[in-house]
């Protein structure tokens, strides 16, 4: 550990606070201001042929009051770590559901992140080692491939193919919440591939340039000059240094576990938080959009800041401050 | 499927059958159901008139600001309940444990249809719970077919057969799966590979691909929903008839029908679906004459050039096309459509609570199972009158049907409703929008509705693997 990590993160958490406050209060705002209300969409258009109802309905939600009693309200019962009940999905408490919905998400894009960086940094390597052989003019070619496909397009195309002509996997993973384990991998199967195919590509890139780099440092020609063998000049002093900017790279994909399977969750009606962002913002559903908006930030945030202090542990000449 | 109701309604015909009530007399403002010996709960809990009671003033409970009040809040007594002035309902009569009584303030056509909303709640394990988020419904328990077995939010919902079910044998489907796709094009992919054995919702894009799958029973219900254009007939251009006619009478609907419904849907006539017992049949529609269009525009005194602004809700493929149509053949008139695709609930918030528009293409209005629900959707009065149209004749003919309790009677009134509503073209009803109803080979004994799709009747349904 370098000196002074935990002071720097103490103090990085602090200032976490203040930004998750302005961001839930400029989210707050814009959600309001956003044309759409929640009783109408939730009960369509007879909700207005009622006025009665729709008086009733705002009071029960607390949507008759001020915005900023509103907002004092809510933020008064984040304290206590309540994220408020659902306007629809069953009214079901904020958290619960999202936290249900996060695994689902979380346990996708994981596994797609990983088997990608697995997959990625091998390849990255031969590609640099052997540059402009024809491995890697193949690497080259399958990553802009890769990098170019829509991914919508390569899931209908899976779901056709592997799906409908041969049978061999379901078209849809809604039912993967209730199967047991092996029963349950083949649900997994077709969006881990469509998600994995670009990770692989642009982690692939990004691991090749980063070789290429290193390769004409100093410090690799001196332990070249040293006599060291091939594989110990690679390793160890060539691939440690080109693995620091992938930290980035992975640090700046991980947020978009988050958000960034809206699309392909709601082809293969995954029910994870994209899904659920998706039908909460169609819906006006007020305390789930928030509580999604918030994770989200606070993800972002995180993950930003552990990425400076990995930066810090992996590359002595960082410093924190 | 988990509550059953206290009148069934034929989903082909739309006529009221017995449900959880065996029988029922109407003596002009009072209603005597007669509930079934053998009704009984999921739990083995006896039904009785004492749970039915329940139920309505569940419905009146201000606390659970139930969309529905409205339906039964001309029960006698029912106001007072609302205000809070009344413990109980003084209209509803719990005679003996198998009959109960509710009396109207007014004749109402409707209410015996309405019934069809009574799902019946157990009293006794509901309790004081209100609102949506009550307990209760985590481990809800009915009278229907089915008793809920499991549910997850985003994942499948679960219910199996219900052994105490009132109906002998029945269902035979002995459970079923309700899972929701939003990707049209996995929904029909799902449906291809088995993942799922039925949906009401393909996109009727995609009818010749799923004809041609051997394993799926394509069907293409009568129609129900009458799509066209709702005018805001408080915009001064569209304020007089002629100038809504005008509009009509320039689009040519039989072509719009033949080039964009896939050769399902087809033009529209009037505010009664086809299907409808009240639909009349010599009624003769508007007709696309172009000539005539712009004179009734000279008459109405807009003048060339004039904006209107039409809106549609985005991503539904046919109203779009219906806009783009609709843009090109006013230019014919004189008249420019300004565009406006809206997200769905923006545009139904600009309609139903603002009144901010000047036309839309989203149904809200037009009716199939029970016409007198062009009272909330025309009568001046009322809320739901997003037109804002407001005509004495019409006005009255509305009143007379909704208190018409003779079927007769009521058709004759609902014809000349129909012939008033292409006088005054509150809505142009330009095209019905079709649909699809797709169910796996070997599903035998189902009832395709317009109105309620395939599975309203999954209690009849049978299976034989083909």
């Amino acid at each position: 550990m370098p000196p002074g990590v935990w002071s720097y993160l103490i103090r990085r958490t602090l200032i976490l606070i203040p930004l998750l406050i302005g961001l839930s209060i400029v989210m707050f705002t814009l959600i309001h201001a956003a044309p759409g209300d929640p009783v109408v969409a939730m009960m369509g258009p007879t909700a207005a042929g009622n006025p009665q109802y729709v008086e009733q309905a705002r009071a029960n939600l607390g949507l008759d009051k001020p915005l900023p009693v509103q907002y004092i309200a809510w933020a008064k019962n984040l304290a206590r770590g309540d994220f408020g009940t659902a306007y629809t999905f069953g009214n079901k408490p904020v958290l619960e559901l999202i936290k249900g919905r996060f695994w689902a998400t979380v346990m996708l894009q994981g596994i797609a992140l990983l088997l990608g960086i697995l997959i990625a940094i091998p390849i990255g390597i031969v590609s640099a080692t052997r540059q402009y052989s024809k491995t890697d003019n193949a690497v080259t070619i399958f990553s802009f491939i890769g990098l170019a496909l829509p991914n919508f397009w390569l899931a209908l195309l899976l779901q056709i193919w592997v799906a409908v002509k041969l049978g061999w996997l379901p078209v849809i993973s809604t039912g993967q919440a209730n199967a047991e384990f092996p029963e349950r991998i083949k649900y997994f199967i077709l969006p881990v591939l469509v998600l994995v195919l670009p990770n692989i590509a642009y982690f692939a890139r990004f691991m090749r340039s980063s070789m290429l780099e290193v390769k004409n440092q100093d410090y690799v020609t001196v332990a070249r000059a040293k006599g060291l063998p091939n594989k110990s000049v690679l390793y160890r002093h060539s691939l440690r240094n080109a693995l620091i900017p992938m930290i980035t790279v992975i640090g700046l994909q991980i947020p978009t576990i988050i958000g960034g399977a809206v699309i392909i969750e709601q082809i293969f009606a995954w029910p994870g938080l994209g899904d659920l962002a998706v039908k909460a913002i169609s819906q006006r559903d007020y305390p789930v959009i928030l509580a999604i908006t918030l994770l989200s930030g606070a993800v972002v945030m995180i993950v930003n800041l552990l990425v400076d202090v990995f930066y810090a542990i992996a590359d002595p000449r960082v410093a924190l401050s | 499927m988990l509550y059953d109701e206290l009148v069934h309604i034929n989903p082909a015909t739309y006529a009221p059958e017995p449900g959880i009530a065996e029988s029922w007399t109407i003596d002009n403002l009072t209603f005597i159901f007669k509930i079934r010996e053998n009704a009984t709960f999921s739990d083995g809990s006896d039904l009785t008139a004492d749970d039915v009671a329940f139920t309505y003033e569940q419905y009146l409970n201000p606390a659970n600001a139930s969309p529905r009040a409205g339906k039964y809040q001309i029960i006698k007594g029912a106001e007072e309940f609302i205000a809070g002035t009344a413990d109980t309902v003084s209209g509803i009569t719990v005679i003996d444990p198998k009959t109960i009584s509710v009396e109207l303030t007014e004749p109402n056509a409707a209410f015996l249809y309405n019934q069809r909303f009574i799902f019946v709640v157990p009293k006794a394990l509901v309790g004081d719970q209100s609102g949506p988020d009550a307990e209760f419904y985590n481990a809800p328990v009915g009278a229907g077919p089915y008793v809920f077995e499991s549910w997850s939010v985003g994942s499948d919902f679960v219910a199996t057969a219900n052994p105490n079910y009132w109906q002998e044998g029945k269902p035979a489907i002995t459970s079923f799966t309700h899972r929701v796709i939003a990707d049209a094009n996995s929904l029909v992919l799902a449906l291809e590979s088995g993942d799922i054995d039925g949906s009401n919702y393909p996109a009727p894009t995609s009818r010749d691909q799923l004809q041609e799958n051997a394993d799926l029973q394509v069907i293409i219900p009568p129609f129900a929903s009458p799509n066209g254009w709702l005018f805001n007939t408080t915009v001064e251009a569209l304020s007089t008839p002629q100038a809504r006619l005008a509009i009509s009478m320039a689009l040519d609907t039989a072509t719009f029908a033949a080039d964009s419904l896939l050769g399902i849907g087809e033009p529209g006539n009037g505010p009664i679906a086809p299907d409808s017992w009240a639909f009349y049949k010599e009624l003769t529609p508007i007709p696309y004459d172009v000539e005539q269009a712009k004179a009734l525009l000279a008459e109405a005194g807009v003048a060339e050039g004039t904006k209107i602004r039409f809106n549609v809700n985005q991503g539904n493929v046919l109203r779009e096309d219906w806009l783009t149509y609709t843009q090109q053949a006013l230019k014919q008139i004189g008249i420019e459509v300004v565009p406006e695709l809206l997200e769905y609930a923006t545009l139904s918030d600009q309609v139903t609570i603002q009144g901010a528009y000047e036309v839309t293409g989203v149904d809200f209005c037009g009716v199939t199972a029970e016409p007198s629900e062009l009272y909330d959707q025309f009568y001046s009065g009322s809320a739901g009158n997003y037109s804002k149209v407001n005509d004495p004749e019409l006005d009255d003919l509305l009143t007379q049907a909704r208190r018409e309790l003779d079927i007769d009677a009521a058709k004759e009134i609902y014809q000349q409703i129909q012939v008033k509503m292409l006088e005054l073209v509150p809505m142009y009803f330009a095209w019905y929008r079709p649909f699809l109803h797709v169910v796996r080979q070997g599903y035998d004994g189902y009832t395709d509705s317009a109105a309620y799709g395939l599975f309203h009747t999954l209690e009849d349904w049978t299976y034989t693997a083909p």
